[in-house]
Order: structure tokens, then C-alpha cells, then sequence
């Protein structure tokens, strides 16, 4: 039943075979986590204050896919917009708090973005334009950043925005009782905020910290208000009170969450086609945690839209555009892939993991798994991000003869069961996955014909955790959206190796040194080289073996217009939205 | 029977107490930690998972966290829900009507259900109607009730729009899980009364009352299915056991509110004192419908006594 492995669905794992989800149930955001390194990367885009250019709105109807680094494609569009009417959407999963501080999940992202405006916004070509913030500056070493705020917004319970209540904010996310995650997180090595005027609020950082201005685009980290807070204390979450487009109305637990039009809205970024309140009267999302459920409840017009539309549903509403529009939006990061563990035998030995990307044939996994709605991935990040090396693609391709070829070069020997083996030690690899019905035995039985064996070793996803970062696996999967190619240092950092997501065991000090040369850039002429060396250095080695790129796929019926996805792929953009009924 | 029932309460503690202690240590004991899954999308570092592990107060000895976990159970305070910072208990509250609803609902429908088909099936013995009921209660009894559950919203919901397929309040909503809930317990209850009737009917006072005159209907309901009753009583307390359970698969693919589909997000998010409050919670309500089921007997059947 395909609800034990709905809750961990999650960005990044659009694709049930990750069941339990690669580094998925929650947000694959963009940590802020990992990246005491960037220095000076956010302070020249900082700088440049309000650079940006206007959503593209592309496709109309039937399914359209993104290119490139947008990922701003829309259903249609065009039309007067129709001011007015409830738009019900159906979420896979249930927020586990709505507080923007205290929550973990994604999800609540999806939600919040509505109702808790940023300071700043990414825009679709991934430069940062003003939101609550009419500009900002950034210190030449990154580690104090000072937002000048706008003085005409006012949150929903008629509080006024200012720099005290910003400073609230972030102090309310930094105290220990809040019990924050993914904000502390966000909030790196975050020092004090300090008032400068009603209108200027700085944050000084202990370290350069240039994610910051990634962290101030999101709802985790973005304004609420004083009063409502001080009123309701850890009730807040039943009661939230932000400066965006839409007002909590209520969340009845396990069924929905309203949102209901703020009228006075008067403060949108120039991402977006209007200004002033959001045309629909009311936001509904509904949980509905069965994926067929959920299918169903499009089908039979009981939504206007859905969230993570299983691949396998695809086909059938495709075949109807004049009921339903399907939008797949690739995201950028880490695509889905195997880390493959350079200090364990017997993926140690370089031959082995060649004749894994020489055996593997990523169209059948596609065809099969996906149904052929994902591109295949060639390296260590996404076709989307920014830097990808298409050269990767014909690096190794799929050729069984190659794979035997190489083991037999490097003295493996096939013996009478089929499988190669060396000094007496057969080629078995430890492959540990959670969701194993679909992926691991469709590998096993492509390696199985290049004469590799697979040890499939199933277990809960964050049992399998610390087993991978221990070295205990041979092959772990892995996948993160971010919109910064720096997020494979997760994966490729040296010191993230035994500490977090070092899963390739591999250290090598041009990787390194690529990698922080590349995240201390601003300048995308340096920082593409760069990324084109980390990608070629990972798959020489052979250190990852890359799948599918990441998709996220959203089901709408046809009167719903102008519904976008922000940079991430990841989040739709309401605002605009409108129904044509 | 005042005696009785304070001594019953007593024997419940040491199980309430075992069931709390081993949910408390088996949780710890199994693998994986709710900080580090908490953080895990952000690429938390050693540090920050270890910052997080502090504020939720699980750095501390085992044996303190059991201790507060304890005194504080003993107050009525089942603490604070690791992954939102809500009170346990009021999780729970919140949740339970509506899981109350369903489970009552349920267990109407695996009554009234139930009943009906085994008191019937015994009445016409061997004829069509027996067989027909036999199968009517061997598909209840095998058929998967997320299976059935989807089924229904299949036919009834998106075929027909007769019903909504998610949501958890007023009838409309209440219908489709209901009924998939308590078929199960009805078929089993229809077999049980089905054996337990046939038994009954075969008696010597089931003669009498036939020869005293008295109706069909009379002997049957009157007379012969009181005699039935007892072990099906023991079986209607029993199934709560299992339609409590069963909540936990219908609220998930109903998208209802309720206890059982918490107890799921708890679990998954390893969230150890949301699982131990809602265990703790079930353990006692548990108990206490296994007292009123006990207690019923001496209603329904005047030889049965306490002392």
C-alpha cells in the first residue's frame, strides 16, 4: 500500500522508489547547513540589490516542460484574470506545526510562502530581488548583512513591520525554547541583529555566512509578527499572523488548512504579474496522503490541484488537456544517484565502479520506474543547476561488453556461479536502501549481467543513515534540491566524510580546493569551470553512480491559470493564480 | 461490585505501567535519532543535530528522561511533542473525538451488521441463505481494509459522488470509513454469533418456550439470543482492540483526523514522546473497555456475580 510511503515524500524523491526518501522527508532546501565556505558569494549578488527579470510564463496546456535554469514554467496563461473563488489543492503530507520557526517539513514551506512573506525573493534567473527589503549590502567578508525595510507593510493583525519586529523574528528563532530546526539552521552562525532605525535591521554572523540571503528568501526565516506571538506563545502555529498575500484562517488537523485573501496587500516582488491582493478569495489545501486517493480526487473534480502527482498517474490525465494540465519541473542539485564508497572492497577498486556506469542502463530504469517521464542524470548534479557539464553524458554509456571488459583488465576473473571474482573474494557489493521493490532489484539484475552481485540490504531510511556515514555500505542513495551548484559539497567535501554526507569516502584535494574556489566566486565565468572540474574529477573516479535528474510533477485541472513553481521546482506560486470557471 | 471494580483498576496499573516502560525503552532502543532525522534536510552537521538533541532534552540520562517521563504521566502531563512543541495531551485531545467517532461508528456497524447476519445465518441453517452469509463473512474477513477502503472510494466517491473521499466531520464523512471499519469486525462477529446461536438453539429451553406457544421471533431474539450473547460480548470487546487499530489504516487513506493516523506521524518522525503518550493513552482506554465489557456480563447474564 502505497501510504507507508507517503509521508516521506519529499523534494528531491518525486519517484516512490525512494520510499522513505533519500535525504527526503523533509525539504531537500537548500541547507544552509554544510556551508561555513561561502564567502563573498551572496555579497556580490547582495550588492547588486534588485537585479531581476520577470517570471516567464511558457507552454500553455497539456504538459510543458522546463530547460535550461528556469523554472518558471506555468500553465496557461494569458486572459483577463478572474478576481475571486476558492482554490482547493491536495498536499501528499500534513505539516507537523505551521510555525515557520519551528517546523521541519517542506511542506509547511509550500503553505507559508503564501503567508509569510521574505525579505528578499529568488527570481528565475537566480538573482535576488526585493521583497519586505527594498535593498540590502552585504559586508565585503559576508558576515554582516543590513536590510533597508520597506515602511508601508503592515502584518495581517495590523501590526506595523519594522526592523524590531524583524529582530524579534530572528531572535525568537535563535532562543533555545522555540525548539527550532530548520531555521536555527538556516540562521548558520548567526551573532545578534541589531536595530539600527524603525527601517534598518542588521545580522552580524560570528563567520562569513553568504547563505544568509538564501536562508531570508524562505518563510523559516522570514518575519512574524510580535503581537501575535507574544499573544499566543506556542499556540502560534494556530494562529499565524505574517505580511503575505493570504491570512490563516484555520488548520483542522488531517483534513486542511485554509488561507483567506489579505486585501490590504500592497508589497509584491517584481517576480510576479500583478500587485496588490491575490485574485482568489481563499486557499484550501487538503492532505490527502494516499497517492491513489489523491489521483482520484483530481479526476473526479473534488480539486483544482494536486501536489506530487504519482509518475504512473501521468499518462492518464495527459491524455485528457482539456481537463487537466500536468507540470514536471526539474530542480536543480544533486540528482539522484548511488555514492559509492571509495574505501570499501570491493567498490575500492576503480575498475569495479566503471563497470557499474558501464552496466547500468538508466532508459530501462527510466522506462520502467518512471515512466519515461525523467531525464537521465550524468554526474553529480542536476541538468538544471547552474555549471552542469553536458559533456558527462558520453562518458560512460550503457555497454555491457565495457563492463566486463574493464573488471577483466583489472584481474577480476568470472567464476562458475557468473560473478567475478578476485584472490578468492567475490564481487558482491553492500547496496542499503529502504524502499527495495522497485530500484535495487531492477540494478541487481543489470549488474547481475556484467557478473557483479548485489547484497540488497533493506532497512528504514534513517536506520540506513548513520550505517552509510560509517562506511558500512558500498552503495547509498542520495539526492538534494538546491539552487546552488555548491550543494555537492555535501556530498564531495572532504570533511563532510564520517561527519555527515561524505558518502564516497573520497578525499582528494583539487576536489576540495574546486569546491571552495567555486563557492568564494560570485562570477559565473570562474565558478562554471570550476564545476565542470568537479564534475569530471567525480566521474573519472567513478565516485557516484547518477540516475535520474529531479522532477516534481503537479496536476491541475484546465481552469486553473497562471500556477508557477518557484526556482526550487519545488514550491508553487500562488499569488497570481486565478480560476477560469 | 464496588470491590470488583477497584480491584480490576489496580490490576490494570502494573500493565498500564509495562506498557508505558517497554514503548519508553523500545523506542530508544531501535535505531536512528529523531534530532538527526529532523535535521537531515537541511545537511545538519554534527553540531547542530547535537544543539537540537539539548533543546529537546534527549542528551540527558536515560534513566532521568524515564523518570520524568513517569512523574510527569502521573500528573497527567504527557509532555512536549518533539517534533512541533504541542503538548501531548493536547494532541491527543484533539485528536480522539474524531477517532471516538470512527470507532463507535464502526463498532455499530460491526454490531448491528454482525448480528444480524449470524443470528439469521443460524435460523435458516444449511439453506442458501447460510451459505451465502458464510461468504459475505470470509470476504469481510479476508479483504484488506485499506483495499476495501480504496474500493469504496473507487465506486462511491469518485464514480458516483455520492460521498466525499477525504475529510473528517458530519455524516457525509463518516460513512465510507465506518463501514470499512467495522466489516471486518462484523464478519467475525457474524460467525461467532452464527456457532453460538446454533448452539443455543439446540437446547432444552429453546424447546419449552416452542411448546409454551410462543412466536418464531420471540424464541429467537427474546430467548435463544441472550443465551448467545455472552462470548459474543467477550468477542464485541475484543474487536475495539482491533477497530482502534484499524483506525490507524482508514484515517490514512481517508485522510481523517484521529489518534491512530498521529500515532503514524509520530512514529515516522520518531517523535518519542507524542508515541509514548498515544501508547500510554491506549493502554489505559484499553484497559477501562475491558472493565466495561467484563462488567456488562453480569448485566446480560444474572448468574455471573462478583464478589
Amino acid at each position: 500500500m502505497s501510504a507507508s510511503r507517503e509521508p516521506s515524500r519529499q523534494p528531491g524523491f518525486p519517484t516512490e522508489r525512494f520510499g522513505s526518501g533519500v535525504v527526503s522527508r523533509r525539504a531537500l532546501l537548500r541547507g544552509a547547513g554544510a556551508a561555513a565556505g561561502l564567502i563573498g558569494l551572496g555579497g556580490l549578488l547582495a550588492a547588486c540589490g534588485s537585479g531581476s527579470s520577470p517570471g516567464n510564463s511558457g507552454g500553455s496546456g497539456g504538459a510543458s516542460t522546463s530547460t535550461g535554469s528556469s523554472n518558471s514554467t506555468s500553465t496557461s496563461s494569458g486572459g483577463t484574470p478572474i478576481v475571486g473563488g476558492t482554490f482547493t489543492y491536495a498536499l501528499n503530507q500534513e505539516p507537523e506545526s505551521l510555525d515557520p520557526e519551528v517546523t521541519t517539513y517542506a511542506v509547511t514551506n509550500k503553505i507559508n510562502i503564501n503567508v509569510f512573506d521574505p525579505l528578499i525573493w529568488q527570481a528565475p534567473d537566480l538573482s535576488y530581488v526585493p521583497g519586505l527589503a527594498e535593498k540590502w549590502e552585504v559586508s565585503p567578508d559576508s558576515t554582516k548583512f543590513t536590510f533597508n525595510l520597506r515602511t508601508d507593510v503592515t502584518f495581517h493583525d495590523g501590526t506595523k513591520l519594522d526592523a524590531t519586529a524583524v529582530k524579534f523574528s530572528w531572535d525568537r528563532i535563535m532562543d533555545p525554547n522555540t525548539k527550532s530546526k530548520t531555521a536555527l539552521n538556516q540562521m548558520g552562525p548567526f551573532k545578534q541583529a541589531t536595530v539600527v532605525d524603525p527601517a534598518t535591521v542588521s545580522a552580524e554572523f560570528s563567520t562569513p555566512y553568504a547563505p544568509f540571503l538564501d536562508a531570508v528568501s524562505q518563510s523559516y526565516c522570514s518575519p512574524v509578527s510580535p503581537t501575535a506571538v507574544q499573544k499566543y506563545a506556542d499556540q502560534f502555529t494556530y494562529h499565524l499572523v505574517g505580511t503575505g498575500p493570504y491570512m490563516f484562517k484555520e488548520w483542522v488537523k488531517g483534513d486542511h488548512i485554509t488561507l483567506t485573501k489579505y486585501a490590504d496587500y500592497k508589497w509584491a516582488p517584481s517576480i510576479f504579474h500583478h500587485q496588490g491582493a491575490g485574485y482568489l478569495d481563499e486557499i484550501v489545501f487538503k492532505i490527502v496522503i494516499e497517492n491513489a486517493t489523491r489521483t482520484g480526487v483530481l479526476q473526479s473534480g473534488q480539486v483544482d490541484g494536486i501536489d506530487s502527482v504519482p509518475p504512473k498517474d501521468v499518462a492518464s490525465f495527459k491524455a485528457d488537456p482539456s481537463k487537466y494540465q500536468i507540470l514536471l519541473a526539474e530542480a536543480p542539485g544533486i540528482p539522484t544517484l548511488l555514492a559509492i564508497n571509495t574505501q570499501k572492497f570491493p567498490t575500492n577498486d576503480i575498475a569495479v565502479r566503471k563497470a557499474l556506469q558501464y552496466g547500468t542502463d538508466k532508459s530501462a530504469v527510466i522506462k520502467v520506474l518512471d515512466f519515461g517521464l525523467y531525464t537521465a542524470a550524468y554526474g553529480p548534479l542536476t541538468s538544471v543547476t547552474l555549471g552542469y557539464d553536458s559533456s558527462l553524458q558520453s562518458m560512460y554509456p550503457y555497454d555491457q561488453k565495457k563492463a566486463t571488459q574493464t573488471l577483466e583488465a583489472a584481474g577480476w576473473t568470472k567464476g562458475s556461479d557468473g560473478y567475478y571474482a578476485k584472490n578468492g573474494q567475490q564481487l558482491v557489493v553492500d547496496y542499503y536502501a529502504s524502499n527495495t521493490d522497485q530500484l535495487p532489484p531492477l540494478l541487481q539484475a543489470q549488474w547481475k549481467a556484467v557478473g557483479i552481485n548485489t547484497n540488497i540490504k533493506a532497512m528504514d531510511y534513517n536506520a540506513a543513515i548513520p550505517l552509510i556515514t560509517k562506511g558500512d555500505a558500498n552503495l547509498g542513495s542520495i539526492g538534494w534540491i538546491q539552487a546552488d551548484p555548491d550543494v555537492c559539497r555535501i556530498l564531495l567535501y572532504s570533511k563532510n566524510i564520517s561527519t555527515g554526507y561524505g558518502w564516497t569516502f573520497f578525499t582528494n584535494s583539487t576536489l576540495d580546493d574546486d569546491i571552495s574556489k567555486a563557492a568564494s566566486s560570485v562570477d559565473a565565468t570562474v565558478r562554471k569551470p570550476l564545476y565542470a572540474s568537479i564534475q569530471q574529477l567525480t566521474m573519472q573516479n567513478a565516485l557516484v553512480l547518477p540516475l535520474t535528474n529531479l522532477f516534481a510533477i503537479y496536476g491541475l485541472q484546465s481552469h486553473v491559470k497562471n500556477f508557477r513553481v518557484d526556482t526550487r521546482g519545488w514550491y508553487p506560486w500562488l499569488y497570481d493564480v486565478y480560476l477560469q470557471k | 461490585m464496588g470491590s470488583y471494580i477497584l480491584r480490576r483498576l489496580l490490576i490494570g496499573i502494573p500493565v498500564v505501567w509495562g506498557v508505558a516502560t517497554i514503548v519508553f525503552f523500545l523506542l530508544r532502543i531501535l535505531p536512528g535519532d529523531p534530532a538527526q532525522l529532523m535535521l537531515q534536510s537541511t545537511g545538519g552537521n554534527a553540531a547542530q543535530i547535537a544543539r537540537l538533541r539539548h533543546n529537546l532534552g534527549l542528551d540527558q540520562p536515560i534513566l532521568v528522561q524515564y523518570g520524568h517521563y513517569l512523574v510527569g504521566a502521573l500528573h497527567g502531563d504527557l509532555g512536549i511533542s518533539l517534533r512541533n512543541n504541542i503538548p501531548v495531551t493536547q494532541e491527543i485531545r484533539d485528536q480522539f473525538p474524531a477517532t471516538l467517532e470512527l470507532t463507535a461508528a464502526g463498532m455499530l456497524i460491526a454490531v448491528a451488521l454482525g448480528m444480524t447476519l449470524g443470528v439469521v445465518s443460524a435460523v435458516w441453517q444449511h439453506t442458501w441463505i447460510d451459505s451465502l452469509s458464510t461468504i459475505v463473512a470470509m470476504f469481510g474477513i479476508c479483504a484488506p481494509s485499506f483495499w476495501l477502503g480504496l474500493l469504496l472510494i473507487f465506486f462511491f466517491s469518485f464514480r458516483l459522488g455520492w460521498f466525499p473521499a477525504t475529510g473528517t466531520w458530519g455524516w457525509a464523512h463518516l460513512i465510507l470509513p465506518a463501514v470499512t471499519l467495522g466489516t471486518g469486525a462484523a464478519s467475525v462477529i457474524a460467525r461467532l454469533v452464527r456457532s453460538s446461536m446454533i448452539e443455543t438453539l439446540g437446547q432444552d429451553f429453546v424447546v419449552v418456550a416452542r411448546a409454551k406457544g410462543l412466536s418464531q421471533s420471540a424464541v429467537t431474539l427474546r430467548h435463544a439470543l441472550k443465551g448467545a450473547l455472552i462470548p459474543a460480548v467477550t468477542l464485541i470487546g475484543l474487536q475495539f482492540g482491533s477497530l482502534l487499530g484499524g483506525a490507524v489504516i482508514i484515517e490514512t487513506v481517508f485522510s481523517r483526523q484521529g489518534v491512530g493516523h498521529l500515532a503514524v506521524t509520530a512514529i515516522l518522525a520518531k517523535d518519542y514522546t507524542a508515541v509514548q503518550g498515544i501508547v500510554l493513552f491506549v493502554a489505559i482506554a484499553y484497559v477501562v473497555v475491558n472493565l466495561l465489557v467484563d462488567l456488562l456480563y453480569g448485566f446480560l447474564d444474572p448468574r455471573i456475580r462478583y464478589s
